[in-house]
């Protein structure tokens, strides 16, 4: 009977182990063994060592990709987490917020695909963003965006903020809602201006939803694909590829298994270990405040 | 509680069958061999998805066995799921479309294909089809598919430009070059391109380089010569002469690309003549609407034509080899290729050549492609390791966007094939 009763939490653990290990484990494992190993999909594996890294880190392209990967995980904090805690701020203190938000998140319930094909017009020689251009007199710097380099990367940067300000900006919303009006009502008893009620009171005590929504960019900034695939594909001549771009091309297009895999492994450790350093910060810091 | 350790049970029973059925994906059987009429055709063109349903109900009303189409939009799903596929009897398709020369040598170095060297020999011998014309399925001596088609490239050009300019057609490089500069003095783009789909890119380069001199092509093709060789050089400066008439915005998708060729908004497109499918889907009239000229030659010596073949191919997995086979040695008939040539309006080189007896193609014959006078060129995309073309197309995009960097392309490009394994 106690034995019984022993095993019966470990059985109710059994579904969600069976997922992990389905989903989670058993593909990574596999991935790993597969980035020491030459692989075109049909042919026998065979093992080849290390030799899909050092290819990996010997190819100029991984470095361009590497360079677009860490613009876009700065972009991808600076823009859509910027922007997001903006607009919260803003709202939280403006009327008409419902509108405002839904028109905010709007983008993100869009897909990838569609705002990606979305703005690739926008970005035309005779698209809508040279048209503002040549209406407020810039006409010499008409160019069809996703065929200057860097500009390209930027671009595709520029449409990922637009996507996800709007989710930042309602998880900075959430966090607001959860701050006792307390603090605040102190702060204005003892004469703070808004400014100082912004900096002082809220975004401090912001600080948890501040770091999901961080790590949040930073991971899908590492792992940006989709727009960047519609949008150019990774070019012109690999220019705007990214480590996630460069891992597909190599798997799906070259059919080089293993390069791929390489590229995977490599683009996990980065976010793991980008992921673990900032979380070491933010928690190191809260510890210091408490 | 009770309850709930039946409930975790249930549910833990579930995701094994769940996982069962992940792992034994496609598990239903497929058609069986006897007694079987129709098969599926794999292939990547949804385009002529009506074209092929026709071709398998005629050869069906002939020998009892027919097929449907089953087309895929995306090209690397296609290849991805195809290459996974034909790996076991349970997923494998009848028959399918692929691409020749380094794109099907991997499926034959790992023996998923029939050899298909007995319906070839039938109609060598028979004098229907030109040896020449198997080069590129053949591997060690055996061939390992038939083609579906054979694509000329040639300029693919909108008659009422022309025609509004009073533009003849140009027979020499000089007079092509004049004609770009008029098309483009008009306000018109002289020549379509996009890179958005990548291997546009290597259209003009290979063009230039086979209109010049087809050896050196070829030595290129095989390694013997570099791309930075002073010859190549130099033989590619009127292709940046022709990058100077291309769009200024290369992101359009290909979509959008023919639909300008067909409003005349770009004047000249230089594709395979499977390109008139595309045109006659538009509506063009391909007597009144749309024309064709060889690209005139740029030296003495430059009389290299490209063309492709893509190859149908059956895997050693299909359910129904023999009733594939019997199907493809249908196609490959006289009566089956005029009967393609008729549904599909393009070319082939058997019986002597065959063409649709209308409007655009008689220019094509007229240009005498079914002759000797003419040398066929593998299209860059098949002649070379996949990883090659892939590198080198990327190369050649540098070069459109920014001509300046030819020289320092070509020595990357010499660079990276002397990685290669």
């Amino acid at each position: 009977m106690t034995v019984v009763k022993k095993i019966k939490p470990y059985i109710f653990l059994i579904p969600a182990l069976v997922f992990v290990i389905l989903f989670l484990i058993y593909p990574a494992v596999h991935t790993i063994i597969v980035s020491f190993m030459e692989w075109n999909g049909i042919s026998k594996p065979q093992w080849i060592g290390f030799d899909n890294y050092v290819h990996m880190l010997q190819d100029p392209a991984f470095w361009i990709a590497f360079r677009n990967t860490i613009l876009w995980v700065i972009g991808s904090i600076l823009i859509p987490v910027t922007l997001g805690l903006i607009a919260a701020l803003l709202i939280y203190m403006l009327p008409g917020q419902k509108t405002i938000k839904l028109l905010l998140f709007l983008p993100y319930a869009l897909s990838g695909v569609v705002i990606s094909i979305m703005w690739s017009y926008m970005y035309r020689l005779d698209g809508a963003i040279n048209g503002i251009l040549k209406i407020i007199g810039f006409v010499e710097n008409i160019k069809p965006w996703l065929q200057v380099v860097p500009a390209n990367t930027f671009a595709m940067i520029i449409t990922n903020g637009w996507r996800m300000t709007g989710t930042n900006m309602v998880l900075f919303s959430i966090g607001m809602q959860a701050i006792p009006d307390e603090p605040i009502e102190a702060a204005y008893i003892e004469g703070s201006s808004n400014w100082q009620i912004m900096t002082r009171v809220i975004i401090p005590m912001m600080a948890s939803t501040t770091a999901v929504v961080v790590i949040m960019a930073i991971i899908n900034g590492f792992n940006v694909f989709d727009i960047v695939w519609v949008m150019t594909e990774g070019g012109p001549y690999r220019s705007s590829a990214t480590l996630a771009v460069n891992m597909y091309r190599e798997s799906f297009v070259i059919f080089k298994f293993g390069r791929g895999a390489a590229n995977a492994v490599t683009l996990s450790l980065l976010v793991f270990v980008a992921a673990i350093f900032y979380m070491r910060v933010i928690f190191k810091k809260s510890r210091i405040g408490e | 509680m009770k309850r709930n350790l039946g409930k975790a049970l249930v549910v833990s029973a579930l995701i094994f069958l769940l996982g069962g059925m992940v792992f034994a994906g496609g598990t239903q059987e497929s058609g069986k061999e006897e007694g079987v009429k129709q098969l599926v055709y794999i292939n990547d063109n949804p385009p002529f998805e009506r074209q092929n349903a026709e071709m398998g109900k005629w050869i069906e009303e002939r020998i009892g066995i027919g097929f449907v189409p089953e087309s895929y939009p995306d090209l690397t799903n296609y290849q991805t799921n195809l290459r996974q596929s034909i790996l076991s009897k349970k997923t494998a398709p009848d028959f399918f479309k692929w691409w020749s020369n380094y794109r099907l040598k991997p499926l034959v170095d790992e023996s998923l294909l029939v050899d298909v060297s007995d319906i070839w020999q039938k109609y060598f011998n028979a004098g229907i089809w030109p040896e020449s014309a198997a080069a590129e399925v053949t591997f060690n001596g055996r061939q390992y598919a038939v083609p579906y088609h054979y694509s000329h490239w040639g300029i693919i050009y909108n008659k009422g430009v022309f025609e509004e300019l009073n533009l003849d057609i140009p027979k020499t490089w000089n007079e092509f070059m004049d004609v770009c500069e008029k098309i483009k003095a008009s306000g018109r783009t002289p020549i379509a391109m996009t890179l958005a789909g990548r291997w546009q890119a290597l259209i003009w380069w290979t063009e230039v380089l086979i209109k010049t001199d087809p050896d050196l092509y070829l030595g290129i093709v095989e390694g013997s010569i570099e791309f930075a060789d002073p010859r190549i050089i130099k033989a590619l400066q009127p292709w940046l002469e022709v990058i100077k008439h291309f769009p200024e915005d290369s992101t359009l998708p290909w979509q959008e690309v023919y639909p300008k060729v067909y409003s005349g908004e770009f004047a000249m497109d230089l594709l395979g003549d499977w390109f008139f499918t595309s045109l006659e889907q538009l509506g063009a009239d391909m007597e009144k609407d749309i024309g064709w000229f060889p690209v005139p030659p740029i030296t003495a010596k430059g009389n290299g034509f490209v063309f492709e073949i893509s190859p149908i191919a059956i895997p050693v997995n299909s359910p129904n080899v023999e009733a594939a086979k019997k199907v493809l040695d249908e196609w490959m008939s006289l009566e089956g290729q005029k009967k393609w040539v008729e549904i599909f309006s393009e070319s082939s080189p058997a019986g002597g050549g065959l063409v649709p007896k209308k409007g655009v193609y008689k220019s094509i014959e007229e240009a005498g492609l079914f002759s000797d006078r003419v040398r066929y060129m593998p299209r860059w995309w098949e002649a070379v390791p996949v990883e090659l073309v892939e590198y080198s197309i990327d190369k050649f995009a540098e070069v459109i966007l920014d001509t300046s960097k030819l020289e320092r392309a070509m020595k990357d490009i010499d660079n990276f094939r002397k990685t290669m394994k």
